[in-house]
């Protein structure tokens, strides 16, 4: 593929949004804040037929046809002069680190193997709700070069249509009008520590459950399935914390991203997302599995709301708007975002629960994909990093980590399968471990 | 399908062992499964990123860089003996900090006798060009070399894992044997008689804490008093 020249003032290009610009900072050369969307379809993905269908789906979503460029005080999003991705077999380890001259520019790499096709997205580009969009079209585009006939509708955009401004917006900015900023002070927390993998490897280990069973055994707490899957890894670190047996027991602390779409008049594609942390101090007591769930859930229905959000986005742009932040040089911020994220960033917190939800797609397409994933790159030093989502009744829940140890994958999903939920296993131990599981 | 006994999951045709907790999966109805292809596939992307030896080599630069314009500045303009004591420590330095890197595994014993020999090298310098009045034999020589010894007896101690307080103590002990060393090279150099005085001090300083992590580390009773005495 060669390098289009675009004349400079051509060149469309968008001002990071305010959580993408802590992205790029928090990068080191074996990490980066990555995700990957998966499908499995019911026939062998064709390399060619994705390439067409990358570059019809990029101009629906100029938004992702972007690469990330230098600004003296900002990075900044610009037009890719490339048109399309490479588009690579798929590989063992998942959600490697970006580069932002690698992949010809582009903020996802998309892969194929076999059946399943797979899209990788930077975090800087956009969140799952962004990226889920995307990638239903994308899928949807490619099903119908096979010849399907799959309609628009749902999660899958239209892609004759124009892309409409508002998709394109930077909604932080536009909703954040209130004075009250939101303190976040979080006590380090418990983390799991064992051998690593190898640099760049990653365990990778999905469970699928019917969603029926699990909406069933939530409602038995009366929390959401979310709040549910939330409580049971909290309370799986709660237990491997004790095991420990520590003389002092630190916080056991969870964070869950919220799509502040939501609550908020939005359609953007971009970042429009914040994270609640919640966190159970072991030195209150013994915690029981209903408490957990129990807290959890009043916690986070007390404090999501709008103005809450609100708050806490202040908070966050509050920084952005610093004056003496804004001419501080673009490399010396990446620099203080990297130590600020190595020292303390991810010590507030012990695992995340990243739940989009239901994806729904328009029925006819329904018969052509046998199931989604969405897998959450690794933390830098957590041990635990889930995403999760619904399709067609399943629910498949992914755990990724950078330990040789799956001690939290075991005891999460055997804690599931003691509370009467089945779960099916698929893991890429084997391929990392060069073992026959 | 096949299902973990020790887990209670179900597993994906393509297993033959429990990616959770290893137990081996023996289904005879699904022998004809292993040739199922896995869920991922083997090969693994590791992406190649900047080596060492290309930041020793980026930093060996910006020091001689700024060394050779001293040099040449030096020999034109300002003919200053100074100039080859700098240039001298930022070869110590680079010996010290970068020389290490370009090793796949260092050696900790041959890496200390290397950093040992480079500063003995750069103070020796100073006895060429400056007033060789028999301090570097007398005083010099004796406490890097015992350094080095200490040195050494840590790198093999050390490779058993030691409690905190352990070290704490090997720590102090070596404190006061420095301390001996020294003050009986300087009495030596400059009075000419073994006077100890200051060493004593120190050690006794070292010993009084070194019992009191001794106590620490044998007496969990005294841990837990000391906890709830000095807690802050």
């Amino acid at each position: 593929m060669e390098k289009r020249k675009i004349p400079l003032r051509q060149r469309t290009w968008y001002k990071l949004d305010n959580a993408a610009k802590v992205f790029p900072g928090q990068d080191s050369s074996s990490w980066s804040n990555v995700y990957r969307l998966s499908a499995t379809l019911t026939e062998a993905v064709e390399p060619a037929l994705l390439e067409k269908a990358i570059v019809i789906t990029l101009k629906r979503f100029p938004t992702f046809d972007v690469r990330m460029r230098n600004g003296f005080f900002w990075h900044y999003l610009e037009k890719n002069p490339y048109g399309v991705p490479p588009v690579m077999e798929d590989i063992a380890n998942p959600c490697t680190r970006f580069k932002m001259k690698e992949n010809r520019g582009y903020l996802f790499k998309v892969y194929y193997y076999e059946k399943r096709l797979s899209v990788e997205f930077y975090h800087s580009l956009t969140d799952g709700y962004g990226a889920s969009r995307f990638f239903m079209t994308l899928v949807a585009v490619y099903l119908r070069l096979t010849g399907k006939d799959i309609p628009s509708g749902e999660s899958v955009f239209d892609v004759n249509e124009k892309p409409r401004l508002g998709e394109s917006e930077d909604s932080y900015s536009k909703v954040c009008n209130s004075k009250a900023k939101a303190k976040r002070l979080q006590k380090f927390t418990y983390r799991f520590k064992g051998k690593r993998l190898p640099k760049h490897v990653v365990n990778v280990t999905t469970g699928y459950m019917p969603v029926s069973v699990i909406k069933e055994k939530a409602a038995e707490h009366g929390v959401t399935v979310t709040e549910y899957l939330a409580a049971v890894l909290l309370w799986v670190m709660y237990n491997l914390q004790k095991q420990e047996k520590k003389n002092k027991e630190k916080h056991v602390g969870i964070q869950i991203p919220v799509n502040a779409r939501g609550f908020f008049d939005s359609e953007t594609l971009r970042n429009f997302m914040l994270c609640y942390s919640f966190q159970i101090d072991p030195k209150m007591g013994e915690y029981t599995f209903p408490e957990i769930v129990k807290q959890l859930s009043l916690y986070l229905r007390f404090i999501n709301n709008e103005k809450e959000l609100q708050a806490m986005m202040n908070g966050n742009m509050g920084i952005e708007k610093n004056p003496l932040m804004k001419i501080i040089p673009s490399f010396v911020k990446d620099f203080g975002v990297s130590m600020v994220y190595k020292v303390a960033g991810e010590k507030a917190t012990s695992c995340l629960i990243s739940n989009v939800g239901i994806i729904k797609t328009p029925k006819e397409m329904e018969q052509y994909i046998e199931k989604l994933v969405l897998v959450m790159g690794p933390a830098m030093i957590n041990g635990a990093r889930c995403g999760s989502l619904s399709y067609k009744g399943t629910l498949a829940f992914t755990i990724s980590n950078i330990y040789v140890s799956t001690k939290i994958q075991k005891e999460f999903f055997t804690t599931l399968v003691k509370f009467g939920i089945p779960v099916k296993i698929e893991s890429n131990k084997n391929a990392i471990m060069g073992g026959d599981s | 399908m096949s299902y973990c006994v020790n887990c209670g999951v179900e597993l994906e045709k393509s297993c033959s062992s429990c990616p959770l907790c290893d137990t081996p999966v023996i289904n005879p109805n699904e022998l004809k499964n292993k040739s199922e292809k896995p869920v991922y596939p083997e090969n693994l992307s590791i992406p190649k990123s900047l080596s060492k030896k290309y930041w020793v080599f980026v930093l060996s630069l910006v020091i001689l860089i700024p060394n050779l314009v001293l040099i040449i500045l030096n020999s034109l303009i300002f003919e200053s003996g100074v100039v080859k004591y700098i240039v001298g420590a930022f070869v110590v330095a680079w010996i010290w900090f970068l020389f290490p890197l370009l090793w796949k595994k260092p050696i900790p014993v041959i890496l200390l006798a290397i950093d040992a020999l480079a500063l003995l090298s750069y103070l020796d310098m100073f006895k060429i060009y400056g007033d060789d009045t028999g301090w570097f034999n007398s005083i010099v020589l004796p406490v890097v070399i015992s350094l080095w010894a200490i040195g050494n007896m840590f790198i093999f101690w050390l490779k058993k894992p030691r409690s905190k307080a352990l070290v704490s103590i090997a720590v102090l002990g070596s404190v006061s044997v420095m301390s001996f060393v020294i003050e009986i090279c300087m009495n030596m150099f400059y009075n000419g008689r073994l006077q100890i005085a200051i060493s004593l001090v120190m050690t006794a300083c070292c010993v009084s804490l070194m019992i009191f992590f001794a106590f620490l580390e044998k007496s969990k009773r005294f841990k837990a008093w000391a906890e709830r005495k000095f807690f802050m």
